[in-house]
């Protein structure tokens, strides 16, 4: 009997301690989550009460899921976020290693370097976009009067978010800029946990610098690698305040499946315009198939990180 | 094959720091040289030297024969073994030790053929497969060596390759690297800061201190004949025991009396001639363990030359007895055969052996002879 009352004093004492996190899990996670998931199966009425929508939409079931496989622009946006995974992530891991193998030789001013770079990752995102709105905007922003001052006329009047080819590669080059310093701190940790002894054997085993980058460095990092792999996709399916600041999902220039779509309108922007206007429902069903993706993402991330060296 | 010559070599950091300061060696073909000496003498720079990890400041270094000075460590063909062992931790065994083959692309059977016969000679062929991780630390030393077999590099370089492994398994591993040069018979250099590995793996013994070489010797003489001493005292152990004594010339005779009124020595003139332009100084009386006998153990009977001491402390071990001892001054190590048992505070009467002692200058530690 003893054993057992210490045993549960034990256990009430290890709640106690998890409670001040529970409770904040619990309603601002744990809550909207499935509450999201209920709303996801209804739908507002041009009946319901506006000052009281939430308790008062229509059961609808899956309708909401329904109607998603058919709707065009959410599949549009659906490739427009896999373009923006595409674009993002192998350039924020590339020149994040880069920079950390720089970093990673003793240089003056090397611990100059390391707080520059990663001190973007700082700001936030509305910040460093509103910035780089200005850096593309058309006629004086400083990024079209350098393609001007090379040769490059064709962004003097729409800049570089006005043109539906570049909008999204820019506002992609502005997040690797802001986001690599992130990977960069990551690899350099990874690049400093390699002993030195093992480059002086690769010296000796005949490697150049290049073989040694490709042989050496690169698979002692492949974690990081993955890691920021799945970190990127999980941003990329979130990505939306870097679109409301810069393009609201425009230029609105291209044909899918017969309707005019924004160039920029990723799933998250899609999500927000749908809540937007009300459809809190359908807004509430994107979201849940966004989720879905991130979870399958997530335990392919799992698998492949459970494999050790 | 190939034999290493250091002219001169110098090794100067940044801001003036020495690493190792006008090394003159010379290793030759099939020859096994174990550089060994306390940590920060300057034996792992010297070895890096001749490896190409580091530049040399001034000097010449010769690799059968071709100045390589100026040649990348890849060129040189050397191997070299780690203490860390240094292992890809992401490739398998087999992968660790074709890496270089592969590198300077052999042929894919010759490669495999070349793994396979290291692995048997290091009988480690069932580990082909497993990772790094997944070994014991001999293991992985056994494939270090693999890795620098399968190369079939001129000379062998090793950098304390046993420190990491505990003490039986570097028993083992010593006998085992000792075999591995018989049956390759390549040149190896082996840097360690042991001086029983040293003593029983090298042909020829180099001891540094504070980046300068002591002496080169074959390990007998090394022992028998220290010319300085702090070769005298980092050979052998337990080490040599030193004693500050006074020398007197008495015409027929010389006198050696211990400082502070201990003990005194005769010795004879004729024998002892280099110690007569030192009569009246002092200098050091150097004696090993094992040359101080026990007057009464030994039963030896004479009253001539009698050392008296008071044991302090015994540390048996079964085949031997250590006896550390106190005389009026100083103090002693003496080994003696397990069977001989003291008790602190017991009087000893020790004899040193006349042809085992060794005298240094007090000034330069050099040997007086």
């Amino acid at each position: 009997m003893k054993i057992k009352n210490r045993v549960l004093r034990e256990n009430i004492n290890s709640y106690l301690f998890l409670l001040p996190f529970l409770v904040i899990f619990l309603i601002f996670l744990a809550y909207p989550v499935i509450y999201s998931f209920i709303l996801s199966l209804h739908r507002v009425t041009p009946y319901t009460d506006l000052y009281n929508v939430f308790s008062d939409m229509k059961f609808v079931g899956l309708k909401n899921y329904l109607k998603l496989l058919n709707d065009s622009k959410f599949w549009w946006s659906l490739i427009v976020t896999f373009y923006y995974a595409i674009l993002t992530i192998p350039g924020m891991i590339i020149l994040g290693l880069l920079l950390a193998i720089f970093l990673n030789n003793k240089l003056p001013g090397v611990s100059f370097f390391r707080s520059a770079y990663f001190l973007p990752n700082v700001l936030d995102i509305l910040v460093v976009s509103l910035i780089w709105t200005l850096i593309y905007s058309p006629h004086f922003g400083v990024f079209v009067r350098f393609l001007e001052w090379i040769g490059i006329k064709g962004f003097s009047e729409k800049g570089i978010l006005g043109n539906p080819r570049t909008a999204l590669p820019g506002i992609a080059f502005a997040m690797i800029l802001k986001g690599s310093g992130f990977g960069m701190i990551l690899f350099l940790s990874a690049i400093q946990n390699i002993p030195h002894s093992v480059y002086e054997a690769a010296d000796i085993d005949g490697a150049n610098a290049w073989q040694k980058l490709i042989y050496v460095t690169i698979p002692l990092v492949k974690p990081i690698i993955l890691f920021l792999v799945i970190m990127g996709t999980i941003s990329s399916l979130n990505a939306f305040t870097e679109i409301y600041a810069m393009t609201q999902g425009g230029p609105y220039e291209v044909y899918f499946l017969g309707e005019i779509q924004g160039a920029t309108k990723v799933s998250g922007f899609y999500l927000f315009e749908n809540w937007a206007q009300m459809r809190y429902g359908y807004a509430a069903a994107i979201s849940y198939v966004l989720l879905i993706i991130t979870l399958i993402i997530s335990l392919i991330n799992a698998r492949i990180m459970r494999r050790k060296f | 094959m190939a034999d290493v010559v250091l002219k001169n070599v110098s090794k100067i950091y940044k801001g003036g720091v020495i690493g190792c300061k006008n090394i003159n060696l010379s290793v030759s073909d099939r020859e096994f040289c174990v550089i060994v000496g306390p940590s920060g003498c300057g034996k792992s720079t010297t070895l890096r030297l001749i490896a190409g990890l580091e530049e040399i400041t001034e000097g010449e270094l010769y690799i059968g024969g071709d100045l390589v000075n100026e040649i990348p460590p890849k060129d040189r063909d050397i191997a070299m073994v780690f203490q860390d062992y240094a292992l890809y931790p992401h490739m398998t065994v087999e992968e660790n030790m074709s890496f270089g083959l592969r590198l300077r692309k052999y042929p894919k059977d010759e490669i495999k053929r070349r793994v396979i016969e290291a692995a048997r000679i290091l009988e480690i062929e069932h580990l082909l497969s497993r990772r790094p991780k997944q070994l014991s630390g001999g293991q992985r030393q056994r494939v270090a060596l693999g890795r620098a077999i399968v190369r079939k590099p001129k000379v062998f370089l090793f950098d304390e390759p046993l420190s990491n492994l505990d003490a039986k398994l570097r028993v083992q591993m010593r006998i085992e690297i000792k075999k591995l040069h018989s049956k390759l018979r390549t040149t190896m250099i082996y840097v360690t800061h042991d001086q029983v590995e040293a003593m029983t793996l090298g042909d020829k013994i180099v001891v540094m201190k504070d980046g300068l070489i002591q002496q080169i010797d074959d390990p007998l003489s090394i022992y028998e004949k220290p010319k300085t001493q702090f070769v005298a005292g980092f050979i052998g152990s337990p080490p040599m025991n030193f004693i500050r004594v006074k020398v007197e010339d008495k015409d027929d005779y010389i006198l050696i009396k211990e400082i502070g009124d201990g003990f005194k020595i005769v010795i004879d003139r004729n024998t002892f001639s280099y110690l007569i332009p030192y009569s009246g100084k002092e200098i050091t009386l150097g004696i090993r363990p094992e040359d101080i006998v026990d007057r009464i153990f030994s039963k030896i009977d004479t009253k001539e030359n009698v050392v008296e001491a008071e044991v302090v402390a015994e540390e048996p071990m079964g085949s031997e007895n250590i006896i550390h001892a106190k005389t009026k001054s100083s103090n002693l190590v003496i080994r003696t055969d397990g069977t001989n048992r003291v008790k602190m505070g017991d009087r000893l009467e020790l004899l040193f052996k006349l042809d085992k002692l060794h005298f240094f200058d007090v000034d330069d530690g050099k040997r007086i002879e």
